[in-house]
């Protein structure tokens, strides 16, 4: 059996690496937005702060300033700098009606910073899973990849056993996380898989991630907007209390 | 007598108080060493978390190994998950005893994990739906709603998933020796 993520880019083989295709249920369903759309980001100017405005020289100065703490205060003008332009940028794509989805391109979603105990690699890959507020911990991650593969291997066999005629299925992971910033302790959770749709032989060439995966947010807003999905077959949407919040990850299972 | 009485009365007071205070001391002392014990056990278990990430495997047991010493159940859990996933420190046995341990004190993931894995063999160990059943029962009691559907399957395929603690110290013993035997 080939278990791969679905993604609104690409199909990814399902990985260690799972935790960044997740979609933040709260802020692409509830608020039923559009797909990204690069252009916005673009027709942003950004502001221009030359590295060398408040460089000086490596030597103590009267006022304690040293070249150092001019670089820390520089990086720090950077920082918020780049803060206000992800702000804005996002904002401006609310104004607007369209996605924001975290993402390099919209950083002021995401609600948890890097901490400082991360590593450069930690937060390389993990952009897209600090984004989602998951705590980002190695350990917990490979703990719930193998819970979430066992648990979606387990019901595509059964999907598979009840379903001879079908060729693959869609399944959807939803994952309960903390929206706040922790050490550790709470872990994200596997809250529900589900089973979304079946593959037969001849859709299986025309399947299209990006299309899937566009064409399930789209369905869904248009559902959400009328009323909320309770069914078997459902994704569990919205937030379960202050703290909490739901991301999905969509799995196709191909046999 | 009543002269007596007042003097014992003056004698034996301060010497309650000072007892008290000692017993606050020392109970404020042995407060303080958990706490620096417990600081020193989550500074290892960071520090294992990043050494894990960075794949330095061995280096992560032997800091795991010194935190699960302190009681750390996060570490515990760790470690015992590292000794049942990779391959370089592989050692099926004490991963398995370990994460037990800690699904044991009720940490719900280490439950959720064990009744997942024991489902069938796609974690690398063997199954038990037994033990599976009662882990992942013990999981959806503690808060893991996920738990929900391989419950429901188990309940599908067997009479009954209620399991008992002489069912589980059976099947728990049974199984060591399963894995020793595969060792």
């Amino acid at each position: 059996m080939y278990i791969s993520i679905l993604t609104h880019n690409r199909e990814v083989p399902l990985s260690s690496s799972y935790i960044n295709y997740m979609y933040p249920v709260n802020k692409l369903f509830t608020s039923c937005i559009e797909l990204r759309n690069d252009s916005v980001m673009e027709s942003i100017p950004a502001s221009s702060i030359k590295d060398s405005s408040l460089a000086g020289p490596l030597r103590k100065l009267p006022n304690d300033m040293t070249g150092e703490k001019r670089l820390q205060k520089l990086k720090e003008r950077i920082d918020r700098s780049s803060n206000i332009k992800a702000t804005m940028a996002t904002d401006r794509a609310h104004w607007q009606n369209k996605e924001v989805i975290p993402s390099r391109h919209y950083t002021s979603v995401a609600p948890i910073q890097p901490s400082t105990t991360a590593s450069n690699s930690m937060k390389a890959k993990g952009g897209r899973a600090m984004a989602l507020g998951i705590v980002l911990q190695k350990a917990r991650a490979m703990v719930l990849y193998d819970i979430v593969r066992q648990n979606t291997q387990i019901l595509a066999k059964r999907v598979k056993a009840s379903n001879p005629s079908a060729c693959g299925c869609v399944l959807i992971v939803n994952i309960k996380y903390l929206k706040v910033e922790r050490e550790y302790g709470k872990a994200p959770q596997l809250s529900q898989v589900t089973l979304d749709r079946l593959i037969f032989g001849t859709d299986e060439p025309s399947f299209e991630s990006s299309a899937y995966v566009r064409g399930k947010i789209s369905s869904l807003c248009e559902v959400s907007i009328r009323k909320s999905i309770d069914t078997k077959f459902s994704i569990v949407h919205g937030e379960t209390d202050e703290s909490f919040s739901t991301a999905v990850l969509f799995i196709k299972c191909t046999w | 007598m009543k002269i007596f009485i007042v003097l014992s009365l003056v004698l034996l007071l301060p010497a309650c108080s000072e007892n008290n205070q000692i017993v606050v001391v020392t109970e404020n002392r042995q407060e303080e060493r958990q706490s620096t014990s417990s600081a020193v056990a989550l500074q290892l278990y960071r520090e294992a978390n990043e050494l894990y990430e960075q794949g330095d495997i061995k280096g992560a047991q032997s800091k795991l190994e010194v935190a699960v010493n302190s009681g750390e159940p996060h570490a515990k859990e760790l470690l015992g998950f590292i000794l049942l996933r990779e391959p370089e420190v592989l050692d099926l046995k004490k991963g398995f005893r370990l994460v037990t341990e800690v699904a044991k004190e009720g940490l719900a993931s280490a439950q959720f994990y064990l009744g997942s894995c024991l489902y069938d063999d796609g974690c690398g160990i063997p199954e038990n739906k037994i033990l599976s059943a009662y882990w992942l029962r013990k999981a959806l009691e503690n808060g893991e709603s996920g738990a929900k559907m391989l419950l429901g399957f188990l309940e599908e395929d067997s009479s009954d998933t209620h399991i008992n603690e002489t069912q589980y110290i059976e099947n728990y013993s049974a199984y060591l020796q399963q894995l020793n035997s595969s060792n």
